[in-house]
């Protein structure tokens, strides 16, 4: 007997039902006149006598009515009182055969019960996974939503911290130039404003990460002048800590390219904070090279260097190395950002280290060189040189008037937009120096009307959002700034504003 | 002379007498007669074999007692595969088990062309609760449907209605 029938070619048996789930089973083959031919199991069970070649109808009456060429079955039988039978005929009229199964309805019937309450249970089951799936999905958006107010949260409080933090970095310049930058006092303020600005850059960052995919925003950035900043930021800060500290250029195809500056300056000062912050005695040594439109650059330090374990762990926020051997302290955000911001300026950080001798974090970013025009700035007129200055905090105004005075310009304040504009016909400035978050006016107007009025406007922000930033230039500003900003570029942007 | 044993089914609204009238045929004793309430189905079909006469002689039949056998439930029955005729049971004293019954006749016909009906107008013997007069039952009969007087209780006509449908087969319908 073929028992294949009862898997593969029954289809009136019940899809669930096997073999084995049914009790006392008799298969009788005929041919397609319902002739018997063979079968398997005990007739005398049902009490069924079978010879072959009878006609199976004139044992199994219930089958009266039927042909071997349709397929049907009956659940649920009672014949002449006795126990029900589950009786299934299965036509194969291709075969010129037919099969009929019996088998004892009631232990069919428990099986395809049990198997009913197996799916209710299963459904039972899977609508209580939705419900949790829901209720999770509901959480996740949730802690999604605190998360996000979380960083907005964050990213708001430190763009409060960026402007009075340019202040105090402002007057360390100013007063460096009269005590000199070896002065212990100074070199304690700008450490401290360093650190402190740094923390306020990476929390701000990390909140952008968090909230918005950062786009990078490229200009063109002097590398040697970008590298010579960096120096000038932290060697103050190795000299107290007696480290060796260098900046080197091991090959430059061209010092001009274009990049996110922010965000190159922010990986940059992230890994050098880094190295100096973790290394007691020895070197912390900065090289960089340009080529083939790439930007590489790798801080080594003599620090205690980073156990194979911990070292995927350092690029997570929030995470650092903090021990009972070393007083440093950070937010565990810088390694975390910098390999962020590194691949949204299309790189990687790598890093490898050696515990007991130091670490080596190295990067390479996208970095195409532009074609540097040199073109020497044109004798400016004495009467060129008047400089408007928008700015409402006091402290950064008093700070740019220092500094402009300072670079040679002669500066006229206004401490809010409608005073500028007041300002702006009487004294014709050369460029407008403007803060662009004001409290009387819009930046976008301000900018609107002094470029309405044929003088150049240059937004300054503690603000780094893309928004900010366009609706600034789509207003007519010649450039952006964000606090801090460097000096340098404040004076290469003047100087361009002024000539067009 | 014994003829081909032959599948007719036994259907009816509940409550008609359906377990009776065929207790009626067999010979058993009717749940009147017994004391005892109709052992009902869970589910599925109980069958029996009977025999009547015929003038062909000896008509053995297989007969099918279904659960549910009414409304528009008994069409899709597996259990009504390759019948050949059908006793349609229906109870006098209430109208629309007539009506139901009348239905589900035409509905027969029209699902399994060529079968046989006949209408057994059961509890008849309670003439004075009738709701369907002798001459209701005429028109009926002139309308083509073979239609009989039965009492499961007394047993009148049970066995004639058996009779009838046996000849109805024989004869192709």
């Amino acid at each position: 007997m073929d028992d294949s029938v009862l898997s593969g070619g029954g289809s009136a048996l019940p899809a669930s039902l096997e073999l084995s789930d049914l009790a006392e089973p008799l298969l009788v083959r005929t041919d397609a006149a319902f002739r018997v031919l063979d079968w398997a199991g005990d007739p005398a069970v049902y009490d069924f006598s079978l010879e072959a070649g009878q006609d199976i109808r004139a044992a199994m009456k219930f089958l009266v009515g039927l042909d071997g060429f349709e397929s049907v079955t009956f659940p649920m039988l009672w014949v002449d009182g006795n126990r029900p039978i589950h009786v299934s005929v299965m036509a194969q009229p291709q075969l010129g055969q037919a099969y009929v199964l019996l088998s004892d309805a009631n232990a069919t019937d428990m099986a395809d019960l049990n198997l009913r309450r197996q799916v209710e249970k299963n459904e039972i089951v899977e609508y209580r996974v939705s419900q949790l799936e829901t209720e999770l999905e509901t959480a996740k958006k949730e802690a999604a939503q605190a998360s996000e107010l979380k960083s907005r949260f964050i990213a708001g409080m430190s763009h409060e911290f960026r402007t009075p933090v340019t202040s105090v970095l402002g007057y360390v310049d100013l007063l460096e130039k009269d005590y000199g930058r070896d002065d212990r006092r100074l070199q304690g303020i700008r450490r401290s404003a360093t650190h402190l600005l740094s923390l306020v850059e990476n929390l701000l960052e990390h909140g952008r990460v968090v909230a918005d995919r950062i786009e990078p925003v490229e200009e063109e950035v002097n590398l040697r002048r970008l590298f010579e900043s960096i120096y000038m930021m932290f060697e103050p800060l190795a000299q107290q800590k007696e480290l060796g500290f260098e900046i080197s250029d091991q090959g430059c195809a061209c010092e001009e390219i274009r990049t996110d500056p922010v965000r190159l300056r922010q990986i940059i000062v992230n890994l050098i904070s880094n190295a100096l912050r973790y290394t007691e005695s020895g070197t912390v040594a900065v090289t960089w090279s340009q080529g083939n439109d790439r930007l590489r650059v790798a801080v080594a330090d003599t620090g205690p260097g980073i156990p194979e374990d911990k070292r995927r762990q350092i690029f997570q926020a929030f995470s650092s190395l903090e021990d009972e051997h070393t007083r440093a302290k950070g937010l565990g955000l810088g390694l975390s950002i910098s390999q962020h911001l590194a691949d949204v300026l299309g790189g990687d950080i790598e890093l490898r280290s050696t515990v007991g001798e130091g670490s080596v974090f190295s990067f390479e970013v996208r970095a195409p060189g532009v074609l540097a025009v040199n073109v020497a700035p044109p004798e400016v007129q004495a009467g060129q040189r008047r400089i408007l200055v928008v700015e409402d905090d006091m402290d950064v105004r008093e700070f740019l008037a220092v500094i402009l005075a300072d670079l040679g310009y002669a500066p006229t304040l206004a401490i809010n937009g409608q005073q500028a504009l007041d300002k702006l016909a009487s004294m014709s400035p050369s460029v407008v120096l403007s803060d662009f978050h004001l409290n009387d006016i819009s930046g976008e107007k301000l900018i609107h009307d002094i470029c309405a009025a044929g003088t150049p406007v240059i937004a300054m922000s503690a603000s780094n959002a893309e928004a900010d930033r366009n609706a600034a230039f789509e207003a007519g500003c010649s450039a952006y700034l964000v606090k801090p900003f460097d000096l340098d570029v404040l004076s290469r942007e003047l100087e361009r504003a002024m000539h067009g | 002379m014994s003829l081909p044993t032959i599948k007719v089914c036994v259907l009816g609204e509940a409550a008609v007498g359906k377990s009776d009238f065929l207790a009626a045929f067999a010979g058993r004793p009717t749940s009147q007669q017994s004391g005892e309430k109709t052992r009902r189905l869970r589910s599925g079909a109980q069958v029996e074999l009977g025999t009547v006469d015929t003038p062909a002689g000896a008509q053995e039949m297989a007969i099918w007692d279904i659960l549910c056998a009414d409304g528009g439930f008994v069409l899709e029955t597996p259990y009504l595969a390759g019948t050949q005729g059908c006793v349609v049971v229906c109870d006098r004293t209430r109208r629309p088990t007539i009506t139901a019954s009348r239905a589900l006749i035409s509905r027969l016909e029209e699902a399994f062309p060529g079968v046989a009906c006949v209408l057994a107008m059961n509890k008849s013997d309670l003439a004075d609760r009738a709701e369907v007069s002798a001459e209701d039952i005429n028109d009926m009969r002139a309308q083509g449907l073979s239609v009989i007087e039965t009492s499961s209780s007394s047993g009148d006509n049970v066995r004639r209605c058996f009779e009838e449908l046996a000849l109805l087969v024989t004869q192709g319908g």
